[in-house]
């Protein structure tokens, strides 16, 4: 594994992966913002095996992995290689229910097990019901919140299927005024993480801590977002599949199931979600 | 062609006015799922298969330089 110093080597080697590819398999979409973020912390590695190049982010204690690759054969050649490391790795698999389980089952087949599956979700247009403004209780997060936030995130959320942001990143999603948060009695009682990108918007994360539950918190975080995304005309967000009652809601607020899922897998066996 | 793409842009987000947009990425109608998907049905339709180093959001952006990397592939008009 090289250490990667500058965000121009890398969208260099996915060029050259890229081209002459006919069946190009990726899970790695380049933000050249968020690269230069990574590779300025010393956090990206990378590593090209049997034609295909893998890149290492660096999280707490594992290593999220990132692949581009010409063909599936040169993929599962890469993972042979890379399944018996010490590390943990952790990559994902995006893609349609239906045609994907292809691609699901060659990650299954070279060395990398299943750990969750999120599925998406998505709504069309805002809806029935005035969002008129923020509602009672609810204000953008403020930059001292991101320490709590996230302590949150990482009190409630899985580090590998649900990518906990650190301290930094969340103060700079409430710079941006992405964040939203229900306090009561001067505690986070939830927050709801959203990105606005032209006509669709992205619902990342809708937090209710649990000892504020049924008491309209989520409900208000909610109707706020819709309020502050009223020019999108798309709505979307993943949601991990075995949290039944989540998506239970989200079904109440319109959502329905797009057909894309994302499947988390790790190269360590004995990692299971909830465990 | 241009009306074969804005068919097949319809069939995959169908919410979504494409003759209203200029830029389809940077009004947040097509994602990079999206662009999977579309480059999918072009490749199907036209009896082709896009170069990996295209696939690249610019390249999705409008009718015209989707009609322009379809050209650069091979595809018949």
């Amino acid at each position: 594994m090289d250490l990667i110093t500058s965000p121009r080597s890398v969208l260099e080697e996915i060029e050259a992966v890229k081209r002459g590819s006919r069946s190009l398999l990726t899970n790695y979409y380049p933000n050249e913002e968020l690269l230069a973020r990574w590779i300025g912390a010393g956090d990206l590695s990378w590593e090209r095996i049997a034609g295909t190049t893998f890149l290492f982010k660096r999280e707490e204690d594992f290593l999220r992995l990132l692949y581009v690759s010409p063909s599936s054969e040169a993929l599962g050649t890469g993972l042979d290689a890379l399944a018996g490391r010490s590390e943990i790795l952790v990559t994902e698999v995006i893609a349609k229910a239906a045609s994907g389980r292809a691609l699901f089952d060659l990650v299954g087949r070279h060395g990398f097990h299943p750990y969750a599956t999120l599925v998406r979700l998505s709504r069309t247009g805002l809806p029935a019901g005035s969002f008129a403004g923020l509602a009672e209780g609810v204000r953008l997060a403020a930059a001292a919140d991101a320490p709590r936030i996230h302590r949150l995130l990482i009190e409630h959320f899985d580090r590998f299927a649900e990518q906990i942001q650190s301290s930094g990143e969340i103060g700079r999603e409430i710079g941006a005024e992405r964040i939203l948060v229900c306090e009561s009695d001067g505690q986070i009682a939830g927050f709801l993480h959203f990105e606005l990108s032209g006509l669709t918007s992205h619902l990342r994360r809708w937090f209710v801590h649990p000892r504020f539950r049924d008491l309209h918190v989520g409900s208000k975080l909610l109707g706020s977002y819709f309020f502050l995304s009223g020019k999108a005309s798309r709505f979307i967000l993943w949601v991990l599949q075995s949290n039944e009652n989540a998506i239970k809601r989200y079904i109440h607020f319109g959502y329905q199931e797009d057909g894309l899922h994302d499947g988390i897998f790790s190269n360590k066996e004995q990692m299971r979600y909830g465990e | 062609m241009e009306n074969k793409i804005l068919d097949l842009l319809k069939g995959i987000r169908p919410e979504f006015d494409f003759q209203a947009s200029s830029d389809f990425v940077e009004d947040g109608m097509l994602d990079s799922f999206d662009i999977v998907t579309l480059v999918d049905e072009l490749d199907r339709h036209y009896g082709i298969s896009i170069d990996g180093i295209d696939i690249v959001p610019e390249n999705f952006a409008s009718v015209g330089a989707i009609r322009a990397v379809l050209l650069k592939n091979g595809a018949r008009e």
